[in-house]
């Protein structure tokens, strides 16, 4: 028995789901005791009530987001990745290139969105330009850390075997940089969607932080914390995925610290 | 006979981009004959890396010529070379076996020929239980052997060694030299073994270099009068200990 007790302790996915239960239990129960209005925060019961009583109107503003999101993010990986690469293959382009976009960083992302509207439109590219701005950093930085901490050891072994660039990259570099751009994709998937709702809340006709600003107005509280609940789940859900398939291609990131080795 | 590797005359002086030079090595007059054990010893800053970088072709002479079989050493040698380092520097994401193939893949050479002698290799080494697992599961002593493995799967000429042993504990590095020098019998290569390690060197070698630092010389080349094959009684002999101590007498009054 005590070790039934034990192994639930051990268990980090039981413990996390039952810290989300605690705090969920006694939100319920302080909305209830001290009787908040619903527009100030409502139950999570009640929360849960409108979710299911709406659920078509959030669906739809729902894949409007989702859509944003996953180009956006779609982009930052690819053009991330390609800039990372021939960023840390080229001296030159890490003089200008890079230094000019680590500049550009410290401008506030917000900032802009009002701008991309101007430039973009109304519609969903000046999203998804916002979600491409956020997420491109981290990916692109992660890139190129990784390919330049190519470990010493391993750049004289492609040497001697007489590896040819191609080779040298496909066979370790990039493999080796693995770790670094997953880094770099972790923070990324955050900001994603940090970047769909900041730019629907400039301008937009649909999208879950157009329904946000449209029901607080209304003072509809229920309906907008379904719609924060949607966007967070969101996040998590994107975040999982990319945790998944680090460990999915890359385990040794996360093994090569633990033990279990064998003895000689 | 001609020797299988010799160098003549060799200087390699670097400049740096203050204008300032530095010689890193001068005078080396070097032959080293087929399926020799050489080991050289030296302090840090002797030159014994970038000796074995001109010797694998990494970087060129300033000064001299080395040769190969008579033949003007070329990147096209490569192949004829095996190098084990420091560290075992294995890929964390290939299995054991697909780490020793990495040169053959490399190479271009057949994978299916290369497979089953990375299959005899891992064998010989005492890793035919590991071929599958990952680098990191095994102890640091097994990687260093996988290192030794993907060094001998090209079939080279010369082993060429950089510290192999330095960061192995003073029991598996024993192991580790035994089964070196069965490696070395049984494939019949050239060694060229660099170690701090003096009792290393004279326990493993046929003759051993000892080098002195600013500028990197030979200070002696020094033939070990031991039997083969070497056993551990050979450490408590005479010839043993005079011949470590010869070592260490070179190393003492010219390292200062």
């Amino acid at each position: 028995m005590k070790n039934r007790w034990k192994q639930l302790y051990n268990s980090e996915w039981i413990m996390t789901l039952l810290s989300f239960g605690v705090v969920l239990v006694l939100w319920e129960a302080l909305v209830h005791l001290f009787e908040l209005p619903q527009w100030l925060l409502p139950a999570p019961s009640a929360i849960l009530g409108e979710m299911g009583q709406s659920s078509g109107y959030l669906y739809l503003h729902t894949m409007v987001t989702l859509e944003e999101v996953l180009i956006g993010f779609i982009f930052a990986l690819g053009i991330g990745i390609f800039l990372g690469v021939i960023i840390a293959y080229s001296p030159l382009l890490e003089k200008t290139l890079y230094k000019l976009l680590a500049a550009t960083l410290s401008i506030p992302k917000v900032a802009i969105a009002p701008l991309l509207v101007l430039w973009l439109g109304l519609g969903q590219t000046s999203k998804i330009t916002m979600v491409f701005l956020m997420c491109f950093f981290p990916i692109m930085v992660g890139m190129v850390s990784g390919l330049q901490a190519t470990p010493r050891e391993l750049l004289e072994l492609s040497n001697v075997l007489g590896a040819s660039r191609t080779q040298s990259f496909l066979k370790i570099r990039f493999p080796a940089a693995l770790p670094y751009l997953f880094n770099g994709l972790r923070v990324s998937t955050s900001m994603a969607v940090v970047g769909a709702v900041i730019s629907e809340f400039v301008s937009a006709d649909k999208g879950l932080g157009y329904s946000l600003l449209i029901t607080t107005s209304q003072m509809n509280g229920p309906l907008a914390f379904s719609a924060v609940t949607i966007l967070a789940l969101m996040g998590i859900a994107l975040f999982s995925f990319v945790a998944w398939l680090e460990s999915t291609i890359c385990p040794w990131a996360k093994t090569s610290k633990s033990s279990g080795r064998a003895q000689s | 006979m001609t020797a299988l590797l010799s160098l003549t005359d060799i200087e390699k002086s670097y400049r740096f981009t203050s204008g300032e030079g530095m010689t890193a090595l001068e005078g080396i007059n070097l032959e080293i004959n087929n399926q020799e054990f050489i080991a050289i010893v030296g302090p840090s800053g002797c030159g014994k890396t970038t000796l074995l970088k001109l010797v694998s072709g990494l970087i060129q002479p300033s000064k001299g010529s080395i040769t190969v079989d008579g033949e003007p050493l070329q990147k096209s040698h490569q192949h004829l070379l095996g190098m084990v380092f420091q560290q075992p520097a294995l890929l964390p994401w290939r299995k054991v076996v697909d780490n020793v193939l990495l040169p053959s893949e490399i190479r271009g050479q057949n994978l299916t020929q290369a497979r089953a002698s990375a299959y005899e290799l891992l064998d010989m080494v005492g890793l035919k239980d590991f071929i599958h697992r990952k680098p990191q599961e095994l102890s640091y002593g097994m990687q260093q052997r996988v290192s030794i493995c993907r060094a001998l799967i090209s079939d080279p000429k010369i082993l060429v060694m950089d510290e192999p042993f330095a960061s192995l504990d003073a029991i598996t590095r024993f192991e580790l030299s035994h089964l070196l020098l069965d490696i070395w019998s049984i494939k019949q290569t050239t060694v060229l073994f660099v170690t701090h390690n003096i009792q290393e060197a004279v326990f493993l070698a046929d003759r051993i270099i000892v080098m002195t630092p600013r500028p990197g010389r030979i200070a002696a080349i020094i033939d070990v009068p031991l039997p083969r094959p070497r056993k551990e009684e050979h450490l408590y002999e005479q010839d043993f200990s005079t011949c470590a101590k010869r070592v260490h007498e070179l190393l003492g009054s010219n390292a200062l």
